[in-house]
């Protein structure tokens, strides 16, 4: 096993696309539909990865992001929206990156391999 | 009002006048009270010095009596027929108990006194003024005629019992005058006006200084009088043709002045000393709150040259405004065409009224500062709809873009996906690959045309979040006070400078403040808590309104979503992306029937310059 991927996507659409694509990847693949979802799930499911979208119903992608990396400042998290402005504001937060959605999966899959091996590393280095 | 002030004369008898008692047995005035049949109810010491010396009383008698006219009748039946509280001028010879006769000259006012209906005359002795008629008809065809007429008209008109008694209905028009207008000048004006008006004081010429707190001088700013001795002359002339009332003075302003300038203006206007001890008289008037009289301003150490020089007048009563502790400038009135001494009358009447005349003009100052803080908040609103519209517009479009990519990226995601499972080269292949492409090219569009059309850039500077919090609630000031909302503020001392774009985090504060104001119909608290929480600092706006129900409180942020029957429901949509657009965020938590709290996340300046750079 890859890694454990947390998705956090309120479009069933896009959900389904992305489970598809990560899990032919050879990820395992957890999703939260909101905010609040994702909260509750991260403590059991342990994800070495979250991708977060930004716009989500109740609690935002970024107030979500900031309660999680409250709890685990390490936990690696990329932001992935259908919004193109905030894209250079919340790495300072704590996120490893920021993409806008695309058709073209394999930017998302790419950035998912390098914040996973970085981790990865960094257990290692430990 | 004034009257209220000149009580302390004596004990009995006495008339209530307005809100004011005036002893008038030992008043110098010589003022008579007649009924309504023309009995004499009542007389100032003045009036029996003048008519009837030696005598015990003149209670009781009739004022006709007193008529060296033939025509007496038709005096009683006018003063009769007085309309109420409107003072009118008679000039008529009465006989005195020395068996000579008087000319007088009388003003006559019908009041209420003690709700009996009453006559007050005051009378104007006119025989100094009439010895001098006849004495300038016996030097008639000499030379110096033209001479002698000029300063005969110049006594006629102030004859020194003139300026010593005041007439009691003119207390009362000047402070409804004063009362009527808020406008600087024509305070000023009317306090002039009032000074040397005939039927007021009937000083000369009469000057206006302020004090300019700022830089702190003393600087001269109005001035009323004749200019010459001609022009005092030419104005006495057709003043004793008019016998204008102070009402008639007063009305002249518009009609006399449509710019604005008095004729003495530029000639005080040349004064501006600074306000500091043994500076000069005008000067220590406003330091020591106190009226000061000049009889010989050339021999006075106490005037400087520069006032001597300007003012030419060798008497002169200077009199402090003084509103509250705060001496607001100083008004300064001669007699410098009339050639007659300043009375210790004068300049306590004169003082008397300028506490009635500084309140009047600390009202106008307050209100003329007011109208200039109402226009630049009218100017700042005007900006901040022009933004609001420009942040709608760039909000719409991003969320247009946002709407579409949605869609294309599923497209053209699974048009990937069915794409790889696909024989390559095969034509269900290349129909596929047109879909990806395709959806690519709308992606790239979107990209270019309508993701970077909202202006995102912001203008950062260092500012304090107090005064930007002070600031947008100073805007909304009128609709917090209607609508009964306390504002409380509780941010964290010391609290670092922020880098932000202050008219976009005002932007921020002014709807969210605007949405508490309007979720406490029946007034309410807007509390705001500012503490650090490292690497932000987090903003709570509380208001203690309805709150928002639980099935809504999701989607506020999201543009186009509102409960309310105008607007577009962008409000709070646009102060998110203006925060997003800060690297900062906003929350929010709401109570039904306890308030809504926002919680705002801005970064310290290390973390938006990051943000900037990038």
């Amino acid at each position: 096993m890859k890694g454990r991927i947390l998705l956090v996507e309120d479009n069933e659409l896009q959900r389904q696309l992305y489970r598809e694509e990560l899990e032919q990847q050879g990820y395992e693949v957890e999703i939260a539909p909101d905010g609040d979802n994702a909260l509750a799930k991260v403590a059991a499911c342990k994800p070495d990865l979250i991708i977060l979208d930004v716009e989500l119903p109740n609690r935002d992608g970024i107030e979500t992001m900031r309660k999680l990396l409250e709890d685990q400042p390490d936990l690696p998290i990329i932001l992935n929206s259908a919004y193109a402005h905030y894209k250079s504001n919340f790495i300072s937060w704590g996120a490893q990156a920021y993409l806008i959605k695309t058709s073209d999966t394999s930017r998302l899959l790419e950035e998912v391999r390098r914040v996973l091996s970085a981790k990865h590393e960094k257990v290692i280095e430990k | 009002m004034i009257f209220g002030a000149i009580k302390q004369m004596a004990d009995t008898p006495t008339i209530s006048i307005a809100d004011g008692t005036w002893c008038l047995s030992t008043c110098d005035a010589p003022i008579l009270l007649l009924n309504l049949s023309g009995e004499i109810q009542d007389f100032s010491a003045g009036a029996r010095q003048l008519l009837a010396p030696g005598e015990e009383s003149l209670r009781g008698r009739p004022v006709s009596h007193l008529y060296a006219h033939e025509y007496s009748s038709d005096f009683l039946e006018q003063i009769q027929n007085l309309a109420l509280n409107i003072p009118h001028t008679f000039f008529c010879r009465f006989r005195v108990s020395s068996g000579g006769v008087l000319p007088l000259k009388v003003v006559a006012r019908r009041t209420d006194c003690l709700g009996q209906p009453t006559i007050i005359l005051t009378l104007f002795d006119r025989s100094v003024e009439e010895q001098l008629k006849k004495e300038v008809a016996r030097l008639k065809g000499e030379l110096k005629l033209v001479y002698q007429r000029v300063e005969q008209m110049v006594v006629e008109q102030a004859s020194p019992d003139e300026v010593s008694q005041f007439e009691i209905s003119v207390l009362h028009q000047i402070s409804q005058a004063l009362l009527s207008t808020i406008e600087l000048n024509k305070v000023l004006y009317i306090i002039l006006t009032c000074v040397t008006a005939h039927p007021a004081f009937g000083f000369s010429r009469a000057f206006l200084l302020l004090v300019d707190e700022e830089n702190q001088v003393l600087e001269g700013k109005m001035g009323v009088g004749p200019r010459n001795v001609e022009e005092a002359h030419r104005i006495w002339q057709e003043l004793s043709q008019a016998h204008w009332g102070l009402d008639e003075f007063l009305a002249q302003y518009d009609r006399l002045y449509p710019d604005g300038q008095l004729p003495l203006d530029s000639v005080i206007q040349r004064y501006r000393q600074p306000i500091r001890p043994n500076q000069d008289i005008l000067v220590d008037a406003v330091l020591t709150k106190q009226a000061l009289q000049v009889d010989d301003a050339v021999n006075d150490e106490r005037v400087s040259t520069e006032c001597l020089e300007i003012l030419a007048s060798n008497h002169f009563v200077v009199v402090p405004l003084v509103a509250g502790e705060r001496a607001l400038g100083v008004i300064v009135a001669d007699n410098l065409y009339k050639d007659q001494a300043v009375t210790p009358w004068d300049v306590r009447l004169l003082s008397l009224f300028a506490n009635h005349g500084a309140m009047a003009l600390h009202n106008a100052a307050t209100y003329a500062k007011l109208r200039q803080n109402i226009q630049q908040l009218r100017e700042i609103q005007e900006q901040l709809i022009q933004s609001e519209r420009l942040s709608a517009i760039g909000e719409m479009t991003a969320k247009v873009a946002h709407e579409i990519r949605n869609p294309l990226v599923t497209i053209g995601g699974f048009a990937r996906s069915i794409l790889k499972g696909l024989p390559a080269d095969s034509t269900m292949a290349r129909k596929c690959e047109i879909m990806v492409e395709e959806t690519l090219r709308l992606e790239e569009i979107l990209s270019s045309l309508l993701d970077f059309s909202r202006q995102s850039e912001l203008k950062l500077e260092y500012c304090n979040l107090d005064e930007l919090i002070g600031r947008s609630c100073s805007l909304l000031r009128d609709q917090l006070q209607q609508k009964k909302v306390r504002v409380v503020r509780d941010i964290q001392k010391p609290m670092p400078e922020l880098l932000l774009d202050t008219n976009k985090i005002q932007q921020v504060l002014l709807n969210l403040v605007k949405n508490a104001v309007e979720a406490m119909p029946e007034g309410g608290t807007i509390s705001f808590t500012a503490h650090l929480q490292g690497r932000f600092v987090s903003l709570k706006v509380s208001d203690t309104g309805e709150g928002i129900p639980s099935d809504i409180i999701g989607n506020i942020f999201n543009p186009f979503f509102t409960t309310k029957s105008e607007g577009f429901g962008l409000g709070l949509a646009i102060c998110r992306t203006f925060l997003y657009d800060h690297g900062g965020n906003v929350s929010v938590t709401s109570e039904v029937g306890k308030g809504t709290t926002f919680d705002i996340l801005l970064p310290l300046p290390s973390v938006s310059a990051d943000t900037a750079e990038k």
